[in-house]
Formats: C-alpha cells, structure tokens, sequence
C-alpha cells in the first residue's frame, strides 16, 4: 500500500524543484495581495511544461492517466509550498465531480481544457443569503440565488453549481463565470481566496443527472478531501521542519533552545502528528485509487487526522518561533492562517469523526 | 490457499523461501483467526500484561522451546544466522519475510523466547567469542536455552548507566553483587545478560561490562514481583557473591555500555500487529458496550469513540508505511513512534470505557466485559513506561530523527 517508487521519488523532486523557483515566499506574498490571487503564467507553464493539472485525468480526455497518489504527491509539495493557485479547487474538486457525474459530453468538452491549463474550475455548494434554485424553461436552465465561500470563486473560468431542482439538489455548470456578480471575501488565509456569488437568471447547464447531484457531489468530496489532506500533510512538514531548523539555530541560557527537553518533546509531538497524518493521507489516496470500500471512510480518517495535526502543529510552530513567529514579517503566520484555514475547509475534524462513527459502524 | 502469504515475497529467491515456510507452517498449524469481540464469550481477554502462575508459566516456556526446536529442524530457526554456527545465512529479509508468514498461522506464544532470541543471541553473535556463541547463542536458537535481561536496577530504571551493581576480579571470575529489576522470564531462564560497574572511578558510561551469568549460579536468587493489576509479569533478581568465569565477560572491559545500547534498539521497535489487533478488538468492545448503556448517541462518546478509530488506523497504517521503508533509510528511531502511540491508545480506551460504565467500573456487579475493564486500565500505566518511558522516547526520537542537540551532559 505504501510502496512508493523511483517516478514518484522524481515526480516529487521535479514538482519541488518547480515551486522553488515559482511559489518562494516573496511570490507568495505578492500574490496574496493580489485578487487574481495566483499567476497565470505560472499555471501555464505548470500544464505546459510539467502537465500536473492533467497528471490524473484520464488519456482519453487529454491527461496523463495517473491515480489519485500521483496527485496526493503534487499536493504534497505545493502544500509546502504554500503555492498560491486555482489547483485545489480545479483539478482536485471539479475534476472529479466531472467524472464522478459521468456526463461524458462534459468531460469530453471540458477536461483536455484543463490539462492544457486554460481553464480553470471553480465549484460552489454553500448557499449564501439567498437558497439557489435552479429553473428549466425553454432554453434549458436558469440559477438564482447566491453561494459564498467559494474557493478561487473570484478568479475562476467556470463555476458548478449546487442548486435546488424539483428532482432533488442538482450540478450545474456556469460558462461564462466572469458574467457573474462576485465578490472576494476577506479570508483568514490570503494565499487561497474564497469568493460569494450571485446568480440572477444566469444560464447553466446540469452536469450530468438532474437530482443526482449530492450523490455526485459526496462521491467526488472522497477524492477531493484525500488531496486536501495531501496538501495539509505537506503544509504540516514544512512547518515542522521550519520550527526544527530553528529551535537548532536559536540561542538561549548559552544553548540552543532545541537542547531543552520541554521544546524536544514539544518537536516530538509534531513529528507525531504530521507522521501519523501522512500515513492516515496515503493510506486514503490507495484505497481511493483501487475503488476499495473502505475509501469514503478512509478519507474521513485522513481529513480528521490531518485536520487535527494542522493545528496542532501550527500553534506549536509560533509557539517555538517565539516573538519572531508572531511578527508580519515571518512566514510562520502565513503557514499558520492556511493550517487553521484548511483545518475546516470541508468540514472540522468533530465533523469528521461524527461520520467516522457512522461509517466505521456500517462496515462492521 | 495460503497465497495471500506468497504475495509478500517479492523477489523469486523469496517466494521459494515463502514457499517452503508455507508448508512447513501449514503443515503443522491452522491459518490464526483474528481475535473475535463477540459479546459475553470466553475471556474477556482485557489484561494488557500477560500475567499467568508460576506452573502457567513454564507450560508456555517449553512449548515455546519446543516450538523452536521443530523451526531449527526445519530450517526456520536461525534463518538469518551464520552458517558455520548452523544458521542459514539468509539476508534479513528472508528473516522478515518468515515472521510475517508464521503471524498468520495459530503457533504457540514465542514471548517467552524473544529476548533470547532477538536481544541476547544478535548481539553474543557480534561481540561475543566463539565459545560464547557455541554454548549459549546456538543452544538458545535451538530452543534448549531461554535467556533474560539484568539490565535495570531499582537506582537506574531510565538512567541505565547509572547500574550500581558491581563486580570484581578474583582470579579468573569476577565476583558479582547487587540487584536487579523488571526481569521478564527471570523465573525460568537459564542465563542472564548482565549490566555490572568493573570500573568504579571511570566515568559513568565507561566503567560498565557485560557478562553471561548462567541462573543457576550459586547466589543467584529470582523472586517474582507483585504488580499493581494484582498479577506477576516481571521479577526481581538478587546477585551475591556470584561468581562467573572471565570467559563469560561479552566485549572488553568498560564497553558494556556501548553492547547495551545496540542489545536495546531491538527492544525499542515497533510494537507489532498483535498490540493493533488487540486494539481494534477493544475499540469494538466498547462500541457495543456503549450501545448496551444506551450512550451510542451521545455526541461526546462518538466523538472519543471515532477519536480513538483515527488514531488506531493512523498507527497502524504509520506501522505498515514504515516497514515498506528501507532499513537504511530510517535511524531506528522512527518505529518507536507506533510505542508511543500505542500506549497512548490503551489510555484513552481505559478511559472511555470508565466513562461508560461509570459505577460498575468501580465495583464487579459480575457481568462480562465489564469490571475486567480495570486490567486494562491498570495495564495500560505500565505501557507508558516498559520499554523506555513515553518521555526518554520522546527525547530519542527529537535526537535521532529530528537531529536536536543533545541536553548537556553531567
């Protein structure tokens, strides 16, 4: 389950030799104070050049074919990156709900768009002030209503939608996203932008089964929660080994302060946490690439146990920092707002654990 | 059947070898069923230690042996030992590989043997002089000797180095006095390893020597010690006047230390799959004990409940990652993260399970699988510090894996 071989060694080192040069701190911090919220050029030369957003999409549809750990490696290390850009929302969220809804046409039509990195998806589910409906006429479909806390919503192409349909909640698909009223949210974490939406008669098209929506939607969530938590275990490493760098560098009473026990064990623990959230993450990104049973709740393992090493070891990186680590100026606050924003993208950890106590039952 | 078992080899000279041990294996014992949480059957099977009597024991002692003798016949005995010792001289892998193969078959207990042969037979083979090894590694690969560790003492438990046992030179012997603790088979084993200070006015590290002392040796006295659970898992042993040939000194003189230090990193691996299947048995135990107290809805139960599900599964899916890393890609240090983890797994399910049964943890009211609860609360203290306590682990692991400076040493 946890072979991991010589591609994957080289798929790791090229991605992190890649976002060396493309996502270090000063471009981080550049893009985060923008609203685009990422570069362009970057994203182009990602697909061009490196093919990573069509790493896991089948051949058929202009891909690379790979599976779900591939990818887990890729958000790995843009996780320890902090890479600032649409990939979470697009490759790892409206790729497979676009797969999942089995609307080939769609798929055919859209996926080769996103391998060559000139589209990019957004999705949004969570209803806003107002409940968004979806209505056929004529023509076909009309939205309206509003979504908020929409990931890359702002910047995005095109936006799938969660809308209310006499059939049950539905899937569908905003062409012309720019045509949209959107409004950035402020966000705790900067370095991934989260927008509201409002829908007034707007055009769109089901994507694949009119009520079949949550079903695709809760399908697609499996995949999408293991790369979040790929993302988060890489997020977790890199704190970790900024805060061990330092507590090896940093002087105090004479030593460095990495020589006292309480901050060793305090070290310990996070070596424990992002461990433990590594295997719990690609134990999931296996179980989910062999279609196993087990993968929905393997995936809610690994969204509980990455949630949860993500604030724990963010507080204990400021806390290791020191005064340091609570000024602008460092990147340990930038690393922090991710983990505590990421923490709860799709769900808390309680959240998480109160499926897991379903799931875990319903297996037996 | 049984090519679940194959597929573990990877290599074509491996899967032969799995071959082999999979009909001697077969041929001998049944495939192990998983231990079953089935409500109100049996044992509760709930003590953390295995605690048995003085003639328990024994029983298991030589079925042990026993057990051993048919693998060394077989050619499963000493499978990565060297050749002109009668080993068979395979990598450790194939080592591996076999212990792997055999945890799927009903085989009897080996605890009993484990520290013979994974502590003091490695290291008599790396340090020791062909004599030593002859009398007493390869007789404890054969099954006929069963060893124990005189490491600890009641003045050194973590501070190791700090054994005030002594022993002095008087001709030939050295004349061994003092006392030892926590020794597991003291009560039946044939021969000890022994921590002693040779040096008093070296520094503390370097004054300290092994020898092999036979426990039959006049002077030597076992005495069973009396847990807190109420059972017997560990003795203490008493040293006086024990006199032992110089032939039986292991390394030079002052590096008993250094001997230690290696004898005890296989004692601080990874804890295995029996502990995880144990508790993933207790984790279904108190599934179904919370919904016989009608608690199964109570969020906060749910939640430490599934709480302890994440954690069982990321330990043992940390268990399974690291055994797919190369030996020399790791520091040792890294498995003793499964320890930790585990023992803080016990804990916590001690504590859920109190809190669900609330009075009847407290007092037997003689229903099954409750008040045996208790064994495993009480048990579970114990696994934070056997086997180096939680905090000496801690320290290890941010040394060795995480590269932190070392705290100043007196």
């Amino acid at each position: 389950m946890f072979e991991l071989s010589r591609e994957h060694d080289e798929l790791r080192a090229t991605v992190r030799k890649f976002l060396a040069r493309r996502s270090e701190e000063g471009t981080v911090r550049r893009l985060m104070e923008t609203s685009q919220g990422y570069d362009e050029q970057t994203w182009q030369v990602m697909a061009a050049q490196l093919g990573l957003q069509g790493l896991a999409i089948p051949e058929e549809h202009g891909g690379s074919g790979f599976g779900v750990v591939e990818l887990q490696i890729v958000m790995e290390e843009m996780g320890r990156a902090l890479m600032c850009s649409p990939f979470l929302a697009t490759v790892c969220w409206a790729v497979p709900l676009l797969l999942e809804s089995g609307d080939a046409a769609l798929a055919a039509e859209l996926l080769p768009a996103v391998a060559e990195g000139s589209v990019t998806v957004a999705v949004a589910v969570q209803d806003g002030e107002r409940a968004t409906v979806a209505q056929r006429d004529d023509d076909g479909w009309t939205l309206d209503g509003s979504k908020r806390f929409v990931v890359d919503g702002a910047s995005a192409d095109r936006v799938v939608v969660l809308a209310r349909t006499p059939e049950g909640p539905g899937l569908f698909l905003v062409d012309d996203a720019a045509s949209l009223v959107r409004t950035a949210m402020t966000t705790l974490d900067q370095t991934r932008k989260q927008a509201a939406l409002s829908f007034e008669q707007t055009r769109a098209r089901p994507v694949g089964d009119v009520g079949a929506g949550q079903t695709v939607l809760d399908a697609a969530m499996v995949t999408a929660r293991t790369l979040l938590a790929a993302e988060s275990v890489g997020t977790c490493a890199r704190m970790l080994e900024m805060t061990v760098n330092y507590a090896k560098i940093r002087h105090q009473f004479d030593r460095p302060i990495g020589s006292f026990q309480a901050v060793k064990h305090l070290c310990t623990r996070m070596l424990i946490d992002t461990e433990l959230a590594t295997s719990a993450a690609g134990a999931a990104g296996a179980a989910v690439d062999a279609g196993d049973d087990a993968a929905p709740l393997l995936s809610r393992v690994a969204a509980a146990a990455t949630s949860d090493a993500l604030e724990s070891v963010a507080a204990e990186m400021i806390e290791i920092h020191g005064g340091i680590g609570f000024t602008w100026e460092h990147p340990a606050h930038l690393y922090y707002k991710r983990a505590a924003s990421s923490a709860r993208l799709w769900g808390s950890s309680s959240e998480h654990r109160s499926a897991i106590f379903d799931l875990a039952g319903a297996t037996k | 059947m049984n090519e679940d078992l194959l597929v573990l080899a990877t290599t074509t000279a491996e899967r032969e070898f799995a071959t082999q041990a999979v009909a001697f294996l077969s041929a001998r014992y049944d495939r192990r069923r998983s231990l079953t949480a089935n409500w109100g059957e049996g044992d509760e099977a709930l003590s953390l230690f295995h605690e048995s009597t003085d003639a328990q024991e024994r029983a298991e002692a030589n079925a042990a042996r026993a057990w051993q003798r048919a693998r060394w016949d077989a050619g499963f005995g000493w499978i990565a030992g060297p050749v002109e010792y009668g080993g068979r001289g395979l990598p450790a892998s194939h080592d591996r590989l076999y212990r792997m193969i055999e945890g799927a078959f009903d085989v009897p207990d080996m605890s009993p043997l484990r520290i013979g042969l994974g502590t003091i037979s490695p290291v008599l083979v790396a340090f020791g002089t062909p004599e030593l090894i002859e009398t007493y590694a390869v007789p404890m690969q054969r099954g006929d000797l069963i060893g124990c560790q005189l490491f600890s003492e009641p003045g050194a438990g973590s501070d190791l180095a700090g054994v005030r046992t002594r022993a002095i030179r008087r001709g030939d012997d050295w004349v061994i006095d003092g006392q030892k603790v926590w020794t597991s088979n003291g009560s039946f084993a044939d021969i000890g390893l022994a921590i002693v200070r040779t040096d008093a006015d070296a520094p503390k590290h370097r004054g300290l020597t092994l020898f092999v002392v036979p426990m039959d040796t006049p002077g030597v006295e076992v005495r069973r010690i009396r847990q807190l659970t109420g059972g017997h898992s560990f003795a203490e042993t008493f040293l006086s006047d024990v006199a032992v040939p110089d032939s039986h000194r292991l390394g030079e003189e002052g590096e008993g230390w250094k001997i230690t230090n290696r004898a005890l990193a296989g004692e601080r691996r990874s804890v295995g799959d029996r502990s995880h299947e144990m508790n993933a048995r207790a984790l279904e135990l108190l599934r179904t004990l919370a919904e016989r107290v009608g608690r199964s809805d109570d969020p906060l139960v749910r939640d430490r409940w599934a709480a302890l599900y994440v954690s069982l599964q990321s330990a043992r899916f940390q268990q399974q990652r690291m055994q797919a890393v190369p030996e020399d890609r790791l520091t040792g240090a890294e498995r003793a993260i499964d320890k930790v983890v585990v023992a803080w797994a016990f804990r916590d399910l001690g504590r859920l399970a109190a809190e669900l049964l609330g009075p009847s943890f407290a007092a037997d009211t003689g229903e099954w699988g409750t008040f045996a609860w208790t064994r495993w609360s009480l048990g579970a203290l114990g696994y934070r510090i056997a086997g180096g306590t939680e905090e000496i682990i801690k320290t290890v692991i941010a040394e060795r894996v995480l590269g932190l400076p070392r705290e100043p040493r007196v």
